[in-house]
């Protein structure tokens, strides 16, 4: 009997090293709902396309009025 | 299993010489920093990819109009939040939003995963982000909010509080709350 628990906590234990070492789990398990959403924000990340449409808005944007001590030094 | 924090979320999803860069320095550090973040809020609180897009290139845009008031504020998170939460809340409200049929499900399922991801990972990161979008759906909107502010490490239930207009208290209370609601549903989702 003690010697099926001692197997069994061995096969637990190498079976425990041995995910870890892969970095694979069976089953995704969270403890929180804070957790699941941090896990999920890390597999979504904004298209590069809007630092491209952002570019592209800004150059329309007006450009600032130059200051009246500005235009009164001429710089 | 050890969730990824959200410092590993912000992990570059292409080499940093290949990203398109921001013409404004101040923004493109702002928008380097933060970008990741207001991204995801809008995607969950809108649950469409090209809304959530449209909200984060719309979101920094104002960030741009407003760098001046912005500088000298400390907390460019909280600030970029606050645009984010409100931009977000003024789509829901529209008649469109409400009444024209959204492609969203699939949308929100198929924006893209990492492009080190294997094939199993997507499929996994698909499922468990469709369940997480009804889960999410199912709540209140004041605790899908409150859960997607909390997830983020960086900010304080004091901040969270003064995004939601409520003291860090109250903040405390309500989560323990919409923790309970988010795992019911999570559960009936499975």
């Amino acid at each position: 009997m003690n010697d099926d628990v001692k197997r069994l906590q061995q096969q637990q234990r190498q079976d425990s090293q041995l995910d870890q070492q892969t970095g694979q789990s069976k089953a995704l398990e969270f403890d929180s709902a804070e957790e699941v959403l941090r896990h999920d924000a890390a597999s979504h990340q904004p298209p590069d396309r809007v630092v491209e449409r952002l570019n592209e808005s800004i150059a329309k944007e007006p450009k600032p009025p130059t200051s009246w001590w500005r235009k009164l030094l001429g710089s | 299993m050890q969730s990824p924090s959200v410092t590993d979320a912000v992990a570059p999803s292409a080499p940093v010489s290949s990203r398109p860069k921001l013409d404004s320095p101040e923004l493109a550090r702002i928008y380097a920093e933060h970008s990741h973040q207001i991204y995801y809020l809008a995607l969950r609180l809108l649950g469409d990819a090209t809304q959530a897009e449209d909200a984060t290139h719309d979101v920094f845009l104002k960030a741009f109009r407003k760098l001046d008031q912005f500088r000298g504020d400390a907390n460019a998170r909280t600030w970029l939040y606050r645009i984010t939460i409100n931009h977000c809340q003024n789509l829901l409200q529209t008649w469109h939003h409400r009444h024209v049929f959204s492609n969203a499900d699939e949308a929100v399922w198929e924006t893209r995963a990492t492009p080190t991801d294997s094939p199993l990972r997507v499929l996994e990161t698909k499922e468990l982000g469709e369940r997480i979008q009804k889960t999410l759906d199912a709540l209140t909107e004041e605790y899908r909010l409150l859960l997607l502010l909390v997830a983020d490490e960086k900010l304080s239930y004091a901040e969270i509080g003064a995004l939601t207009n409520q003291s860090a208290d109250a903040v405390r209370g309500k989560l323990h709350r919409a923790r309970k609601a988010f795992a019911t549903h999570f559960e009936k989702f499975a």
